[in-house]
C-alpha cells in the first residue's frame, strides 16, 4: 500500500455495506402482497359482523398461512372463535395474540372474559417475571440489541475522547443496564418458547404415565394453560403449577415454540 | 434512697411474685437411665436418676448390686423458665464399675419421693471379658492381625419395609458400625441416585453402641425418608466413604532441647497431629422391591394417592343467588405422598358452573411424608335448582392394609335464591352465541388492520445467520478503538517512534501544496513546498529539529543505517536544487521567477516521492 496515498475509501465502503444490510433486513412486504393481506382482513373482518364467524376464521388463518401473523390477525381469529363457541380455541389465539403485544389491554381483557367461561384459570407468575411480561420478545430483543451498540459505540468514544468523559460514562452505565434489562426480557420469553405453553382443547385428565389405562392424577379443564414439559410420542408430559401429568398430544395445541431445527417461531 | 426495709420488701416482693407466676404444684416425674449399656470390665458407666416437680427429693438407693461397684452421687440440680413455664429438676448421677462380666440386672425398684412412690423399670448391662476390648490405636490392632479393616468398619443399610407399594413412603437407614479406630465425623455417600426413588436427605440420629460377635461397636446411625416412583425391584448399592484418622509419628524425644514440660504440651489431643485417609467402608447392598398398586378395588376417582389421609370439606356460603359463587374447602391431612396429592374436585355440571381447584395452604414436613393440603373450589349455581351439591370422594391405597379407602363427605345442601339482577343465564362453554352474551360483558370487538404487513414471518430476521454476524461488528469495532487507543498512549510516551509514524502523513500535505503550485506554475511556491516536504519527512523520521534538517544530519544517520550511497546521493541532488531555486532566486531578485512548466515539476514530484518510499523502507 502507497502511504502517500488516502486509505479511508475502503472503511467508508465497508460501512456503507453494513448499513445496506441493515435497511433490507427490515424491508416491509411489497405492494402488491400487502394490498392483497389487506383485503383478505378487511373481508374477513366484514364476515364477522355478519354473523359468518366460521368463514372469517377461515380468511383470518388464510392470512396466518400466507406469513402474515401480526397479533391484529391473531386477536381477531381468536374473536370469531369465541364466537363461534370454541372458548379452548378462543384462549389459544388470545395467547398467541398476547405473546405479540402482552400489554394490550383488549388482548389482557378477551383472554380473561375467555377463560372466565372455560373455568380455567391464568398460571400465576412471580414478581420479576410480571414485570418481564411487559414487553414482547421483539422489544426486549430491540431494546438488548439497541443497548449492545449504543455500549460498543461509547465503549469507543470513552477510550478515544478526550473531553466529556464523565458525560459518556454516565451514558454507559444507562447503556450496559438497558442491555442487562433487554437480555433478561428476551431470555424469559425465550424460557416460554423453549418450554412452550400449550392450550387444553377439550377437558381432560392428565395420567401418570404415558398410556391409555394409566392411572388419573388430576383433571384439566378446557383453556387451561400448560406448560410442556417433554413428548413421548403421541403424549406430552404437561406442567401445571407443580404438578405434572401425561396428556394425549391431540388435546391440546402449543401456544408458540421454537422449532428444533429451524429458528423461525412455530404458531 | 431506698431504707434497707423498702429493700428487702422489694426483694420478698419479686420472690412472690415469681412464685407467683410459677404453677402451684407440678406433677412429680422420675427418669431413670444408665448409659453405655454394653462395656467392658474396667469401663464404667453412668447411672442417672432424674426427678422434675420435686424440690428436695430422696437421694435414690443404688447399693449393693451385686456385679458392680457403686460411687457416691452426684447431685445437681437446674431450673428453666421458657414461656412462663418453670422446669425443675433434680439429677442424681452414679459411676458403676463392673466387678464381672456377663449380664446384669439393674432393677426393677422402687422409689420414694414426697410422699409418692415410683416403678423404676429394669436395665440390662452387658459386660464383656477385658480381653475381648483392644486399645484404641489401629497400629496395634493391626499388629496384633487379629482384625481386618472389614471387621473394624463396616456399615449396614436398611429399609423398613423391604416391600412397599409405588408411592409408598418408608425409611432406609444407614448404621455404620466401627471399633478401634477413630472414624473422622465426615462420612459420605457416593452412587447414591437410585433410578425409581425419591429420596429426602440423610439425617444422623444418636449414637448408640452395638455388641456384634462378642465385639463392642460404636454405631452412627442415618436415616432418611423415600418414596417408590414406580413398581419394580430396586437395588441400593451406594459406596460409603469415611475418613480414618491415624496419629502421625511423634517426634524423637530426648537430647539437649528434652523438656517434659514441654513434652507433655505438645503430646495434649488439642496439638495432636494426625492425618485422615479416606477409606471405602464395606457395604452389603440392599433390595428393595416396589409393588405396584392392585387393579383389584381400585376406585375410578383413585389419583395415585398412598398412605393414611384424613378429609374435611365444608360449603361457604350455603345461602346463594344464582350466579354467586361457592366455594368448596377441602382438607386432606395425613400421611403419604402429600408432594404429588391432587384435590377431590367437582365435575361440571347443567346446574353448576366449576372452576379449576387451587391449592391455598400446604403444611407439610421437610421429607413431604406427612402434612396438610387445604383446596378450594368455585363453583357457581347455574338455576335455582343447584340446591344439592354431590359428594365429594377421595380414594387413596392404604399400603399398611393394602386396600383402597375411599373418604366421602357430603353431598351438600345449598339454599339457592333467584339473582336479584334478574336472569343472569351462566353459559356452557359449547353454547356460547354471541345473542346470548350477557349486556356489558362481552369480549372487545376486532382490531383494525395492522400499519404494516411484515414480509416474512415473525422473528425469522432476528434469528438469521447475517442478523447475528452483523453484532460481530460492534465488537470488532471496539477491539480496534481498543487497539487505537493503546497505540495512543504508546505513542503519547514514544516521542521518536510518533514522529516517525507522523513522517509520511506530514511529507504527503507538503506534496499535495507542490502538486496545487505546479498545476498554477509558480515555481517559488513548487520548490518552497518540496523543500518543505522533505524537511517534514526527514525532520520525523530522524527526530530532528526544524532547523536542523540537512544533508549532513541526513547522512549522517543514513550511514549509520547502510543507506545505499545511490539513494543518497539522490537526496542530496533534488535537496541541492531545492536550495538553488529558493536561495538562487533570493539572492537574484532581478532575474525574476520564470513559469514552472509541468514537464519539469512533475519528475520532480515522482522523484521526490520515490525518495520517500525507498527511504521509508530503511530502518533506521
Amino acid at each position: 500500500m502507497n502511504p502517500f496515498r488516502p486509505w479511508f475509501g475502503s472503511i467508508r465502503a465497508a460501512a456503507l455495506g453494513t448499513l445496506t444490510a441493515v435497511l433490507a433486513c427490515a424491508q416491509p412486504a411489497g405492494p402488491d402482497a400487502a394490498v392483497a393481506s389487506n383485503e383478505i382482513f378487511q373481508k374477513a373482518g366484514r364476515a364477522y359482523d355478519a354473523g359468518r364467524y366460521g368463514e372469517a376464521a377461515g380468511l383470518y388463518e388464510q392470512l396466518i398461512a400466507r406469513g402474515q401473523g401480526p397479533m391484529e390477525v391473531l386477536f381477531n381469529l381468536a374473536n370469531a372463535r369465541f364466537r363461534e363457541g370454541h372458548a379452548s380455541a378462543a384462549v389459544l389465539g388470545y395467547r398467541r395474540a398476547w405473546y405479540l403485544a402482552p400489554r394490550d389491554a383488549d388482548i389482557r381483557a378477551n383472554l380473561q372474559f375467555a377463560l372466565d367461561q372455560t373455568g380455567a384459570t391464568l398460571p400465576a407468575v412471580t414478581l420479576p417475571a410480571r414485570l418481564l411480561q411487559q414487553g414482547s420478545l421483539r422489544e426486549w430483543s430491540w431494546l438488548a440489541l439497541a443497548g449492545f451498540w449504543l455500549s460498543a459505540a461509547l465503549t469507543c468514544g470513552l477510550w478515544l475522547a478526550a473531553r466529556r468523559r464523565a458525560l459518556l460514562r454516565g451514558l454507559l452505565i444507562c447503556s450496559v443496564a438497558a442491555l442487562l434489562l433487554g437480555l433478561a426480557g428476551a431470555g424469559y420469553w425465550a424460557g416460554l418458547l423453549r418450554r412452550p405453553e400449550a392450550v387444553v382443547l377439550q377437558p381432560t385428565q392428565a395420567l401418570f404415565a404415558p398410556l391409555a389405562n394409566a392411572t388419573e392424577h388430576f383433571a384439566l379443564l378446557a383453556g387451561a394453560l400448560v406448560r410442556i414439559e417433554q413428548q413421548s410420542g403421541d403424549w406430552l408430559q404437561i406442567a401445571r403449577g407443580r404438578q405434572t401429568g401425561w396428556i394425549p398430544r391431540a388435546r391440546c395445541a402449543t401456544v408458540c415454540a421454537l422449532q428444533s431445527r429451524s429458528t423461525a417461531l412455530n404458531w | 434512697m431506698l431504707s434497707s426495709f423498702q429493700r428487702w420488701g422489694l426483694i420478698a416482693g419479686g420472690a412472690g411474685l415469681l412464685l407467683a407466676l410459677a404453677p402451684a404444684r407440678a406433677a412429680v416425674t422420675v427418669e431413670f437411665d444408665i448409659q453405655p449399656r454394653v462395656l467392658h470390665v474396667g469401663e464404667s458407666a453412668q447411672a442417672q436418676f432424674t426427678v422434675r416437680g420435686e424440690k428436695r427429693p430422696t437421694t435414690p438407693p443404688l447399693q449393693n448390686l451385686p456385679g458392680l461397684q457403686v460411687s457416691d452421687p452426684a447431685v445437681g440440680s437446674q431450673t428453666t423458665i421458657i414461656n412462663g413455664r418453670v422446669d425443675h429438676f433434680v439429677t442424681f448421677t452414679y459411676q458403676l464399675m463392673p466387678t464381672r462380666t456377663g449380664r446384669i440386672k439393674v432393677g426393677p425398684q422402687r422409689y420414694l419421693t414426697g410422699g409418692q412412690s415410683f416403678a423404676l423399670a429394669e436395665i440390662e448391662l452387658q459386660v464383656l471379658p477385658l480381653n475381648a476390648a483392644t486399645d484404641n490405636t489401629p497400629a496395634t490392632a493391626g499388629a496384633a492381625g487379629a482384625s481386618s479393616l472389614a471387621d473394624l468398619v463396616f456399615a449396614r443399610l436398611t429399609a423398613e419395609p423391604v416391600t412397599v407399594y409405588q408411592q409408598q413412603s418408608f425409611t432406609i437407614q444407614l448404621a455404620v458400625y466401627f471399633r478401634d479406630i477413630n472414624l473422622d465425623r465426615n462420612i459420605s455417600l457416593s452412587n447414591w441416585q437410585p433410578e425409581g426413588l425419591s429420596l429426602s436427605a440423610f439425617q444422623e440420629l444418636a449414637g448408640t453402641r452395638a455388641v456384634i460377635s462378642n465385639q463392642i461397636y460404636n454405631v452412627r446411625q442415618f436415616r432418611c425418608q423415600a418414596r417408590a416412583l414406580s413398581s419394580g425391584r430396586i437395588s441400593l448399592t451406594p459406596t460409603v466413604r469415611g475418613g480414618l484418622v491415624i496419629p502421625r509419628a511423634r517426634r524423637q524425644r530426648g537430647g539437649v532441647f528434652s523438656d517434659p514440660f514441654m513434652d507433655s504440651f505438645f503430646d495434649n489431643p488439642f496439638f495432636a497431629q494426625s492425618e485422615i485417609r479416606p477409606i471405602d467402608i464395606d457395604l452389603t447392598p440392599l433390595d428393595i422391591t416396589v409393588k405396584p398398586w392392585p387393579a383389584e378395588g381400585r376406585p375410578p376417582n383413585f389419583s395415585g394417592a398412598v398412605g393414611r389421609f384424613t378429609m374435611e370439606a365444608r360449603v361457604q356460603p350455603q345461602d346463594v343467588a344464582v350466579g354467586d359463587p361457592v366455594t368448596v374447602t377441602v382438607q386432606l391431612e395425613g400421611q403419604g405422598n402429600l408432594e404429588t396429592l391432587a384435590a377431590p374436585v367437582l365435575a361440571a355440571s347443567d346446574n353448576f358452573k366449576v372452576y379449576e381447584a387451587k391449592l391455598t395452604s400446604k403444611d407439610v414436613n421437610d421429607t413431604q411424608t406427612a402434612g396438610r393440603k387445604v383446596f378450594e373450589q368455585v363453583l357457581i349455581p347455574r338455576s335455582t335448582a343447584a340446591t344439592n351439591l354431590p359428594a365429594l370422594a377421595f380414594s387413596y391405597f392404604n399400603p399398611g392394609k393394602g386396600v383402597y379407602e375411599t373418604l366421602t363427605r357430603g353431598p351438600f345442601r345449598l339454599q339457592v335464591r333467584p339473582s336479584a339482577a334478574g336472569a343472569v343465564a351462566i353459559l356452557k362453554a359449547g353454547e356460547l352465541a354471541p345473542t346470548a352474551t350477557p349486556e356489558g360483558r362481552d369480549i372487545v370487538y376486532l382490531k383494525p388492520a395492522p400499519a404494516r404487513w411484515a414480509s416474512a414471518p415473525q422473528g425469522s430476521w432476528l434469528t438469521s445467520p447475517g442478523f447475528w454476524g452483523l453484532q460481530a461488528l460492534p465488537l470488532l469495532a471496539v477491539g480496534v478503538t481498543r487497539l487505537i487507543s493503546r497505540r495512543r498512549a504508546a505513542l503519547s510516551q514514544d516521542l521518536r517512534r510518533a514522529r516517525r509514524l507522523r513522517a509520511p502523513r506530514s511529507a504527503r500535505a507538503a506534496i499535495r501544496q507542490a502538486e496545487i503550485a505546479l498545476r498554477q506554475g509558480q515555481r517559488g511556491p513548487f520548490f518552497e513546498a518540496l523543500w518543505t516536504a522533505l524537511a517534514a519527512y526527514f525532520g520525523n523520521r530522524l527526530n530532528l529539529a526544524p532547523g536542523e534538517v540537512s544533508f549532513e544530519a541526513l547522512a549522517a544517520a543514513a550511514q549509520r543505517a547502510a543507506t545505499p550511497p545511490a539513494l543518497l546521493e539522490r537526496i542530496r541532488r533534488l535537496l541541492a536544487q531545492c536550495e538553488q531555486e529558493r536561495f538562487g532566486r533570493a539572492t537574484h531578485p532581478e532575474q525574476g521567477a520564470p513559469a514552472l512548466p509541468a514537464d519539469e515539476g512533475e519528475p520532480l514530484i515522482e522523484e521526490l516521492q520515490a525518495l520517500l518510499r525507498a527511504f521509508e523502507r530503511i530502518r533506521l
